[in-house]
């Protein structure tokens, strides 16, 4: 008859033959050999890897071209030209006028008796006296049409 | 482990660790004078473009010296004023208005919290009289007085005797350097 002891003796029997067979080395050279050399290839593949980085990120750096923003310096010339052109016409008037030669000689045209006064008083925005036509005046008559331009 | 093994193991550890802290510092160099060398040349970058500014500064104080004189010349000095008010006076001789000068005063620079500097103002005003034809002669000749000004009261009006009588009032521009 079969007794429990020999039906543990079985179980036991069947469990041993499933641990195979124990590893009796303590080094394995060749896997740790192998492992060693992945480790230390990893290591220079990332170092290589990491420097051609480096030297291609300051390669480009070097190889960028310096870009000079030159500040422009604002002179408007037409408008120079034009305040220069416009003083020319004035020193011109001016010199015919104190010259002797009249700027505008009188014709004999009276078109109103009544006088008229002309102010400004503001002292901004001047308006322009503008005269329209040009003055025509005679000694006794008062041929103004005047326009204080706003 | 025998000895042999365990001397190589340090020996390896401390080459490794030279090696890597020998790496480590090149590479805190190498970007150190990346740094430095991106600095020198956004430096060396500015320096260039203010020597380009100044060049074109110069070139354009060259080219517009004419017209800088010219300008310089529409504005007034102060110590040009009573030679002014002379030649206005003579001029009036000149049409035949009697002319009386009844102001004149120097309005001083001033620079307001921007820092914009408002120029300093000669205030001249003057009555006249004469002949309609030779008011508006001296009208035209005070318009046309070729500095930089600002005409702030006209008035002319008839009297007896066909007699116009006028005022003028004149803020010119005094020239400061």
């Amino acid at each position: 008859m079969i007794e429990s002891k020999d039906i543990k003796k079985m179980v036991q029997h069947i469990l041993r033959r499933d641990k195979g067979i124990a590893d009796t080395q303590i080094m394995h050279p060749t896997r740790e050999w192998f492992t060693g050399l992945a480790i230390a290839f990893s290591i220079v593949a990332f170092g290589s890897w990491f420097c051609y980085y480096l030297y291609a990120f300051h390669h480009n750096e070097m190889k960028k071209e310096v870009v000079i923003i030159e500040q422009a310096v604002p002179y408007q010339a037409a408008t120079v030209k034009s305040a220069l052109e416009v003083f020319a016409a004035k020193q011109e008037k001016y010199n015919e006028i104190i010259g002797g030669g009249m700027p505008n000689d009188p014709i004999s045209v009276a078109t109103t008796t009544a006088p008229v006064e002309v102010s400004a008083t503001s002292t901004e925005d001047i308006p322009e006296l503008i005269i329209d036509p040009a003055p025509i005046f005679e000694d006794d008559g008062t041929p103004i049409e005047a326009t204080l331009a706003p | 482990m025998n000895k042999k093994s365990h001397t190589f193991l340090i020996v390896t550890a401390i080459c490794f660790l030279v090696s890597a802290s020998v790496f480590l510092y090149a590479l805190y160099e190498v970007n150190k004078q990346g740094v430095r060398y991106s600095e020198s040349k956004k430096l060396i970058g500015e320096q260039t473009a203010k020597e380009a500014s100044y060049n074109t500064v110069q070139s354009l104080l060259e080219s517009t010296r004419d017209d800088r004189a010219q300008i310089q010349s529409l504005f007034i000095e102060e110590d040009d004023t009573i030679t002014f008010i002379s030649e206005i006076e003579k001029n009036a001789g000149i049409v035949g208005v009697a002319l009386t000068t009844n102001e004149l005063s120097i309005v001083p620079s001033t620079t307001d919290p921007n820092g914009v500097t408002a120029p300093a103002l000669l205030l001249v005003g003057f009555d006249f009289s004469g002949s309609q034809n030779d008011v508006w002669q001296y009208l035209t000749l005070l318009e046309n007085i070729p500095y930089h000004k600002q005409m702030t009261q006209i008035s002319f009006v008839k009297s007896d005797n066909n007699l116009w009588k006028a005022n003028v009032k004149m803020q010119l521009t005094l020239r400061y350097d």
